[in-house]
């Protein structure tokens, strides 16, 4: 899902209005509530290991589908209760925090890295070579990542590591096409003109004067590109294709839970609303960031 | 125009074409070979692939030895009644909200709207699925678990869409049939529905308050004329623009939708196949489903594009 | 316009809006009450069966789909047991070299018919050699229909057993064995060997319309088929001319619903009556709900921990003997069982006709087992290494989780342990080859003879790179298993089998973990429903609460003839 596409075109009409109204300022509230919780879940990700009270893999067998403390028979022992196996939810969670936001973060990074260099090569390549590489990203792009991805995993595979390359090679097109277009606009620009005519080279050119000038839009599209990354690889966990149980993912834990969907809830819930929030939180940072940082969209 | 509408059509090719390469890969992974080849080397036999997949024969599945193309036939309709009944809910309920939004711009039914879009879109469709089944099913009881329809019902397949089926097919079950299959699409169409329901209200909230300050407007509403007729009127002219300049990315994700909730509901479409295939690694099957779902995308793209080109002859590329 | 009133109306727009997508889909309720007046029974079934033919496939979802309705054998189990009883065959008689078995045809019975066919005879004998022969024969016109092969008959070698099947009259065929084999009887009765109609064949054959056979299948069973859609449901009516009895239920569906969860869902729901392979919390949930219950019956399977006796030290019995006392398998029917699995003492379970009821049991002693050490000449302990299966079955949910019990138990005599696993494949393979020194695994059966287990999982034939894991032989126990498969008399037979048992405990190749139950979770309406041993399904005597059981009883002059076992 690009969330990418909607923001700014919800923002292209939004920016039309006179005066700020409420949403305006809601929007700011909301950046703000969505940064907070996207810190404190990076902070949790990384201080979580530490912080939690038992080993993930760890199994109380005489204590499985302990309820969480606000429930009758619940503790703190197991704040946040305990699933099938016994195992503590707290301390899956944080780790699922950790390994879902930084295996987020690694593929948005690869991704964003190796799509910049593509758009970036494809923006100097003749026309006819420049015009068919652009319609192979075109067609990656309008399919849904989704089905992308277990295309991908159909051939090499189910399995984590192999999730993770196919959300790789369906997020690098947009950093394609991202970069494509905005160095061919920033190129047609007076002081590209004037670079060139100055007599300096393609290459310096992109590095010195492109390359800063297409940064914010880049970064914009990496929030959006992160919580694509993060939604895509719970999905493939949770349809039996990404990371495989016991390891604590959020989208296995939500499929290993489903089965106790009456049993238990809690176990199928909680996973699903740290998806949730962390999604939700993503994506108000990234409307945030676009108004601050998109120069072209921020009028 | 005709150039244009050429050069569309040309593109929808090259895409199916790249895709086409795709499925050729995948078929290739497949335990005994689709088809007869002639040729020995992969490129020439990528053009025969291609003449095969022309002439409907898809290969047969590795495991039951079932004609892929028509087990493909079979579960092609359940997917789409899901997805158009989907795309219906999403347009008509999403307009609906977009308007009452912009009409009370600014009171708190428009920020409580427009925070419920906002969660909306955030919201991860497989957990927003079991969610529903949860409350709806389990709790309330008010709407089936899953299944197209109620097996008390027995409905001969004739098209395969249940809501058409139970309408023209020969039975005794009077109309309770039809409602009966309408309330098993119910709860898997707002499950996909979700996240385009709410982009859809967004952009029609935001395009309308942008509308509705326009000097024409004020004319209209001082020649009298009736403040809903103004808004039903440039609301659905608006709502037709903004599915065609969003469109390609609704598709896109009604069909991320569309997998996920037929895997969650049992609906014996193409995605739940195309996941089944993969768990079996029935890799022709696998090589069909992707293929259909894709070109289902293309050729909605495709519709976009031509009639975004009709509609407007300077818009030539409105989805770049 | 004032605000409140279009606040008002906007709301109750909104309100009216959300009512109509959920009045106007729920408008009926979820469980029609229709559904009594039309007889219907709904089975929640674990996934499509590939094809409706048992004979050309070992998967569950194909038998249960076929052999509870369509088909029958010439002879059956009687229901909940693994008793033999007649079936298309009213009696048998063995010759005295006990190669030659004499089947009685029943008589006046009727096949299917569909819109393709009608029969215009009923079934004789020219459709049991039909049958056979289309398994045994590759010339047979059917044999490499849709590319099929016959994994089971293969696979019990029933193609060089079975020498021959000749028709004596219409309602007589002699099959001839190449050796005595007892076991041939149960073998007969699986639902592999169903009888299908050569009328419909030969009909068909005419027509150029082959493919049609399996596809829509036509047999004498309780139920016809009548529509099947992959991944969503199988449909059949009541085959009112049945021989042996006529179901209450009217229409039977099997509503395919892979995922156990959104299976117990559909069931608490009151979307289906019957649903199989609940998940423990499903049964736990049951129990706690007065409108719906579970059933289950001891079934013929087993969890073992086996040793590789061709390996030091496992090769001493005394160190077998010390390992199996050192095992708490009550804590681990608790944790990896839920309770739901009843302690095993030997290969057999107690619900095989050759189980012996004397077998002692192996009692938690770990102080005893320190000493069978110290005796053994292991009082510093050793190194050990446990193979856990990677897979979830019936018989074992949690291999490795039982592994990790093992291991803590081991520690407390001194004796250290990895864990070892490899993709399932590759495990089975290494496991074969003796690599492992101890491997947890289990064992289904597939018919009800004891010979099914102690052949495959013990003999010395089967020590040989097979499937006797402990690589264990025994000239005495092969002696005793061999004489057993040769006799006729089913209590010389079980004497053979109890002198074999007791063989077993005194060796002790293995640690005999649990035997797991079968279970069914069912509506509380649906009366009468009875869960094979061997894990098939049948519908035999169900019906609703509310009926009275109209169900035709076999006649007592045709009733079992199985005393000649």
């Amino acid at each position: 899902m690009n969330y990418a596409k909607v923001n700014g075109l919800s923002m292209r009409l939004k920016h039309f209005k006179a005066k700020p109204s409420w949403l305006m300022f809601s929007k700011n509230n909301g950046a703000l509530f969505g940064s907070i919780i996207l810190a404190a879940a990076v902070l949790l990700a990384i201080i979580g290991p530490w912080i939690a009270p038992f080993d993930p893999a760890q199994q109380f067998s005489s204590r499985s589908f302990h309820p969480p403390v606000w429930n009758q028979g619940g503790n703190f022992t197991h704040f946040l209760g305990t699933d099938d196996l016994g195992r503590d939810l707290l301390s899956r969670l944080l780790h699922g925090a950790r390994l879902s936001l930084f295996l987020a973060g690694f593929i948005v990074l690869i991704a964003a890295g190796t799509g910049v260099l593509i758009g970036a090569i494809a923006a100097l390549l003749p026309p006819l070579l420049r015009s068919i590489l652009m319609r192979i990203m075109d067609l990656l792009l309008s399919l849904p990542s989704l089905l992308l991805a277990i295309a991908v995993v159909a051939i090499i595979g189910p399995g984590l590591s192999n999730a993770v390359y196919a959300v790789i090679l369906v997020l690098i097109p947009q950093f394609v096409k991202l970069t494509q277009n905005s160095i061919s606009q920033e190129l047609c620009k007076d002081y590209c003109i004037a670079a060139k005519l100055d007599g300096a080279n393609s290459i310096r050119l992109l590095t010195k004067h492109v390359g800063p000038n297409i940064v914010p839009a880049v970064i914009v599209q990496l929030t959006f590109s992160f919580s694509t990354a993060l939604l895509d690889i719970a999905a493939l966990g949770f349809l039996g294709l990404g990371a495989q149980p016991p390891l604590a993912e959020w989208g296995t834990m939500l499929a290993e839970s489903r089965s106790y969907i009456q049993y238990a809830p809690w176990t199928m819930a909680l996973p699903g609303l740290a998806i949730f929030l962390t999604i939700l939180s993503i994506n108000l940072v990234g409307d945030g960031l676009r108004d601050a940082l998109d120069p072209q969209l921020n009028q | 125009m005709l150039l244009s509408l050429f050069r569309i059509l040309i593109t929808a090719l090259v895409s199916f074409l790249g895709l086409t390469i795709l499925t050729f890969g995948i078929s290739q992974q497949a335990t005994t070979p689709l088809h007869d080849y002639q040729s020995t080397h992969w490129f020439p036999q990528y053009f025969e692939y291609l003449g095969y997949l022309l002439t409907a024969n898809w290969g047969n599945s590795d495991l039951s030895g079932n004609d892929v193309f028509t087990e493909l036939l079979k579960h092609f309709p359940a997917s789409i009644e899901l997805l158009s009944f989907s795309l219906i809910l999403a347009i008509f309920v999403g307009l609906f909200f977009g308007i009452m939004a912009a009409k009370n711009r600014g009171g708190w039914l428009d920020k409580g709207l427009m925070s419920a879009t906002l969660v909306g879109y955030s919201m991860p469709v497989f957990w927003w699925g079991l969610l529903l089944v949860l409350f709806f099913s389990l709790y309330l009881g008010i709407s089936p678990v899953a299944g197209r329809i109620d097996y008390a019902y027995y409905i001969q397949p004739i098209t395969r869409f249940m809501l058409i089926d139970t309408l023209i097919s020969n039975h005794n079950y009077g109309s309770a049939a039809f409602f009966n299959a309408l309330n098993h699409l119910v709860l898997p169409a707002v499950t996909l529905s979700w996240i385009p329901m709410a982009i859809m209200a967004r952009m029609t909230r935001s395009s309308l308050v942008n509308i509705l300050k326009f000097e024409y407007i004020r004319t209209a509403r001082s020649k009298g004329l009736p403040e809903n007729r103004i808004i039903w009127i440039h609301a659905l002219r608006n709502a037709m623009q903004s599915l065609l300049t969003i469109g390609g990315l609704q598709i896109s994700i009604l069909m991320t939708g569309l997998i996920i909730a037929e895997y969650i509901f049992a609906w014996p479409g193409v995605g739940s196949w195309l996941l089944s295939s993969v768990s079996r690694q029935d890799y022709p099957s696998i090589q069909a489903g992707i293929l259909a779902l894709s070109s289902l995308v293309i050729l909605f793209n495709l519709m976009l594009e031509i009639m975004a080109n009709y509609l407007d002859p300077r818009k030539r590329r409105p989805l770049s | 316009m004032s605000f409140v009133s279009e606040f008002r109306t906007s709301i109750t727009k909104a309100i009216i809006l959300a009512s109509i997508i959920f009045i106007v889909g729920c408008e009926q309720s979820v469980a029609p009450a229709h559904k009594k007046n039309s007889q219907l029974l709904i089975y929640c079934a674990e996934g499509s069966p590939i094809t409706l033919n048992p004979q050309t496939s070992t998967s569950g979802t194909t038998i249960d789909a076929a052999s509870a309705t369509i088909y029958n054998q010439l002879i059956d189990y009687q229901p909940g047991t693994t008793e033999l009883r007649p079936s298309l065959a009213t009696e048998w008689t063995i010759d005295e070299t006990g190669t030659k078995y004499r089947f009685k045809l029943r008589q006046g019975v009727e096949f299917h018919s569909n819109q393709y066919f009608s029969p215009n005879r009923e079934f004789n004998a020219d459709d049991v050699i039909f049958s056979i022969n289309r398994q045994k024969q590759p010339s047979h016109p059917l044999h490499a229909l849709y590319g099929a092969n016959y994994p089971y008959f293969k696979g019990q070698g029933l193609g060089t057993l079975i020498r021959n099947i000749k028709k004596i009259d219409d309602y007589q065929v002699e099959i001839e064995l190449t050796r005595p084999e007892s076991p041939f009887l149960s073998i007969l009765a699986t639902p592999f060997l169903p009888i299908q109609s050569k009328e419909y064949s030969d009909f068909l054959m005419q027509k150029e319309q082959l493919e049609l056979f399996d596809k829509n299948p036509i047999g004498t069973g309780p139920f016809q088929y009548v529509a099947y859609e992959t991944d969503s449901y199988l449909r059949f009516k009541r085959f009112d001319q049945h021989f042996a009895y006529i179901s209450p239920i009217k229409n039977l569906v099997y509503a395919i619903t892979p995922d156990p969860a959104m299976r117990f869902a559909r069931f608490s729901a009151g979307e289906c009556d019957m649903m199989r392979y609940p998940l423990p919390v499903h049964i736990k949930l049951a129990n706690q709900d007065d409108s719906i219950k579970s059933i289950q019956t001891s079934a013929l399977n087993v969890a073992y921990w086996a040793f590789n006796t061709e390996k030091e030290p496992f090769n001493n019995v005394k160190v077998r003997q010390a390992l199996s006392l050192a095992i708490n398998r009550k804590a681990i029917i608790r944790s990896v069982y839920d309770n739901q699995a009843i302690q095993a003492e030997g290969p057999l379970g107690p619900s095989s006709w050759a189980y012996d009821n004397e077998l002692t049991s192996t009692q938690y002693n770990p102080e005893k087992a320190k000493q069978l050490l110290l005796e053994a000449g292991y009082s510093s302990g050793f190194e050990l290494d446990i193979w856990a299966m990677p897979v979830q079955r019936a018989y074992n949910p949690n291999a490795r989780k039982m592994a990790e019990m093992i291991q803590q138990d081991l520690l407390e005599i001194g004796i250290q342990s990895n864990i070892v696993s490899y993709q399932w494949g590759t495990f089975l393979r290494r496991v074969r080859l003796g690599h492992h020194q101890t491997v947890l695994l289990g064992w289904n059966a597939d018919n009800g003879d004891p010979n099914n287990f102690l052949t495959p999982l013990l003999s010395c034939l089967a020590s040989q790179n097979r499937s006797n894991y402990a690589r264990w032989c025994d000239r005495n126990f092969d002696q005793l298993i061999l004489q057993a498969r040769q006799e006729t008399s089913p209590e010389k037979r079980k004497d053979y089998y109890i002198q074999a048992q007791k063989l077993f405990a005194e060796a002790k190749p293995w640690l005999p973990i649990a035997h797991t139950p079968n279970n069914m979770l069912i509506q509380n309406e649906i009366k009468g429903v009875t869960l094979s041993p061997l894990g098939t399904l049948s519908f035999e005597g169900v019906h609703f609460a509310q009926e009275s059981t109209d169900i035709k009883k076999l006649p007592d002059s045709q009733k079992n003839k199985q005393e000649q076992l």
